[in-house]
């Protein structure tokens, strides 16, 4: 048998993908202990995605930062050629329009993978702020809070939001569909643990979209 | 956990083997082999096989997959010999559609025995039916079967059916299940038949297209048709062993189900 096994060959398809957004705040009250943390966070999601061969494939993870200015620090990259990089921290708190540019991001993706023919499941975005939206027109961070609802009701994206410290929860509430989490101290290395097993569970599964994801121990509702 | 089809009566025109194993992620996780499947020869060179891939997230899925197997196989046994729906594409469509019926009224009625929801043994399902003449096959959600004639030529029968996103697709117990299915039909004697589930739709087809891989199917044909002396026992089981070996398990994590058959 262990001729058929090598006999065997198998046909080439790209592995599918699973995009995930990294939403991330350095506006200036990030600096000092909490964006240190949060690097060291972003540390600890690639060497736990890295530990599993498979997710490691499949994964892709893209940073977008927004201070007074938005960034696409990372643009998507599968998490075993992802090198974490290191943020620094000043200025306002642009979220509207960085929330409209991970969007952008994961459309043109979605683009991509569908002309190549890659399969890929639905994204996420994970929007990690200690504040609340700064330094735009009113209208922007409205009209992306509407872009989130209808994007989670078509099923277009499954976007998590979590607070940091004296984040504004009520204010992110209003913006995001799913139930905020405030994260407990500056956990970012257990909550990027997290993150990186969930989107492995993601992953690894076939035949259903619903996937249970592991309870955050990282965070309170 | 790895499930094999025992040969129960000397099949005449077909050989067979099939196996369906667990995957590397079950196994980590402790789940069972959530796929199930079944083949059996009826008189008349009459090939019959079933595949069922239950749904990673139902918690009763390989009671779902074990379910509509067992009953689509009991319903084509029954009335396939009958109605002989191999004469035209809207008869074998007919026939199809009462078999896809009967396996969704069974995994229904195993719900309601449970006390559960027919949700949690959501399953996939393939039916695959062929003879001399033409060969018939109905399929809801994602999994394959694949053809190959006297020519050698090899051709996906049904297709892997997805949403827009990998892990999405249709189950029996879907609303729409009857809309979403796949029916086939087709005239020729075919020489080969493949089925299997959608762990190795990756490595067996090129996609999107759904095309089948050669090098993949053309030596398992050939291991179908080698002369041996083990009994079908052990051949299922030399199956079952390569679907585990690292090689496949580095490509595919999910449960396998693989059966092939080569007419004699």
């Amino acid at each position: 048998m262990n001729n058929l096994a090598d006999a065997v060959e198998f046909a080439e398809n790209p592995e599918p993908r699973c995009p995930c957004v990294l939403l991330v705040d350095v506006s200036g009250s990030m600096q000092g202990a909490p964006i240190a943390a949060l690097n060291e966070g972003l540390r600890a999601f690639k060497n736990d995605l890295a530990r599993d061969a498979l997710a490691a494939r499949r994964v892709e993870v893209a940073i977008v930062t927004f201070g007074s200015d938005v960034q696409v620090v990372q643009d998507f990259v599968t998490a075993d050629l992802f090198e974490p990089p290191v943020l620094t921290a000043e200025g306002s708190t642009i979220m509207g329009t960085a929330i409209h540019q991970a969007l952008d991001l994961l459309q043109a993706r979605k683009t991509q993978y569908r002309t190549n023919g890659v399969a890929y499941y639905r994204p996420w975005v994970f929007l990690i702020t200690d504040g609340e939206p700064q330094g735009e027109e009113p209208h922007v961070i409205e009209q992306a809070a509407q872009r989130i609802r209808d994007e989670e009701g078509s099923k277009r994206v499954a976007f998590f939001a979590v607070g940091v410290e004296n984040a504004n929860m009520d204010r992110l509430r209003s913006i995001v569909v799913r139930t905020p989490v405030r994260l407990i101290g500056l956990n970012f290395v257990e909550m990027f643990v997290w993150l990186s097993r969930s989107t492995q569970a993601v992953s690894h599964s076939k035949v259903d979209e619903q996937v249970a994801l592991p309870p955050p121990g990282w965070g309170t509702v | 956990m790895a499930k094999e089809k025992k040969a129960t009566q000397p099949l005449s025109t077909w050989q067979t083997i099939g196996a369906s194993v667990a995957g590397a992620s079950h196994l980590k996780t402790d789940t069972p082999c959530q796929d199930a499947h079944a083949l059996a020869e009826l008189p008349g060179g009459l090939l019959i096989i079933v595949v069922s891939d239950g749904a990673g997230s139902a918690p009763l899925a390989d009671v779902g997959a074990q379910t509509a197997v067992s009953a689509a196989m009991e319903y084509l046994r029954k009335y396939l010999p009958t109605f002989d729906p191999f004469n035209e594409s809207e008869e074998a469509q007919a026939f199809l559609t009462r078999v896809l019926q009967a396996a969704r009224n069974a995994v229904e009625e195993e719900a309601e025995n449970r006390s559960a929801t027919p949700r949690e043994l959501a399953a996939t399902l393939i039916v695959l039916a062929v003879n001399a003449r033409a060969a018939i096959a109905a399929q809801i959600g994602d999994g394959a079967s694949v053809l190959q004639d006297g020519a050698g030529q090899l051709k996906a029968f049904t297709a892997p059916q997805q949403g827009e996103y990998v892990n999405e697709t249709t189950f029996l117990i879907s609303p729409d299940y009857l809309k979403a299915a796949q029916f086939r039909f087709e005239r020729g004697s075919f020489t080969h038949v493949a089925l299997f589930s959608d762990g190795l739709q990756r490595l067996a087809l090129k996609l999107p297209e759904a095309e089948p891989h050669a090098p993949f199917f053309t030596p398992l044909f050939g291991f179908v048709t080698q002369a041996s002396e083990a009994s079908a026992e052990e051949r299922n089981q030399q199956l079952a062993t390569f679907l585990q070996s690292p090689r496949i398990a580095e490509r595919a994590d999910d449960d396998l189900t693989l059966v092939l058959a080569a007419r004699r």
